[in-house]
């Protein structure tokens, strides 16, 4: 049996997750989720399971991390994996769900010139967009897109 | 039929209703009762369990969106009651086709429940 197809979230706050996590165990628990709290964990794992893709969700304003009690990391941001996908071949549809307006708009135009449908959700409210708007979006963006992908085994042009 | 894997005894939604042709348009959840009946209730969190309520068992569930009294798409996915029989789903589009929907063309998606990549029935 081959692996289940994966969702995968860039998301860094930690009650977002967790609703999040049930919304899509109540309604697509066969899949394997995967969440990131930064770009570049994110990237590295897209580039490892690029073929087993069902749907990418991706928040753009991440937190700085802080380590050892003095420093600070940068996660970078959504759009360093939109600038990533929008060098690559066409598995998914994308979800994008940021307060940061001018941000999504950037990351849809970059991914829309590469080819990618994407789907945006505006957050309202702390959380309760969440079990009922975010969930529909990312529903409708993965069935919709059923059929509309080949296996990238089936893809003749392109690398990974 | 089908448990739901939560046996909590959830009360029926005060939005569940059996279903009929004047659906609103938008995302529903549904089950077809052991009586081969088919309940709607719109969609939200957690809502499989309490379109019926009481745990009670179903011979099939899923999820589908209305537009204009087009059904765009019908599907089995429900984390609550885990169907995994594309002939079931093929049944409950007849059955509302019964009821007076029309189905779009390639509206029936099935999800594997081994998590494999889903398809048009």
């Amino acid at each position: 049996m081959s692996a289940p197809m994966q969702i995968v979230i860039l998301e860094d706050n930690a009650e977002r997750r967790r609703l999040m996590r049930d919304a899509i165990v109540d309604r697509f628990p066969q899949y394997d989720l995967r969440f990131f709290i930064t770009a570049g964990e994110a990237i590295a794992h897209l580039r490892e399971n690029y073929d087993t893709l069902l749907a990418i969700v991706l928040d753009h304003d991440l937190d700085l991390i802080p380590v050892d009690g003095h420093r600070l990391i940068d996660p970078g941001s959504g759009r360093d994996v939109a600038d990533f996908l929008a060098t690559q071949p066409v598995v998914c549809p994308i979800v994008i769900h940021t307060t940061n307006g001018p941000a999504a708009v950037g990351m849809e135009t970059v991914l829309h010139d590469a080819g990618w449908k994407t789907y945006r959700v505006i957050p309202v409210g702390e959380f309760k967009w969440i079990p009922k708007l975010w969930l529909q979006t990312v529903r409708n963006a993965i069935v919709e897109s059923v059929n509309r992908f080949e296996p990238l085994s089936n893809v003749s042009s392109g690398t990974v | 039929m089908k448990l739901p894997l939560d046996p909590t005894p959830y009360r029926q939604h005060r939005l569940s209703r059996q279903v009929s042709s004047d659906l609103a348009d938008g995302n529903y959840v549904d089950v077809q009762t052991a009586e081969d009946e088919l309940w709607v209730l719109p969609d939200g969190p957690h809502r499989h369990p309490r379109i019926v309520g009481n745990a009670t068992p179903v011979k099939y569930a899923g999820d589908l969106r209305v537009d204009h009294g087009t059904i765009i798409d019908l599907t089995n996915l429900s984390g609550t009651f885990l169907c995994d029989d594309p002939d079931g789903l093929i049944e409950v589009a007849e059955l509302f086709r019964q009821a007076g929907f029309k189905l779009a063309k390639s509206g029936l998606r099935f999800f594997p429940p081994d998590g494999s990549r889903s398809r048009v029935l």
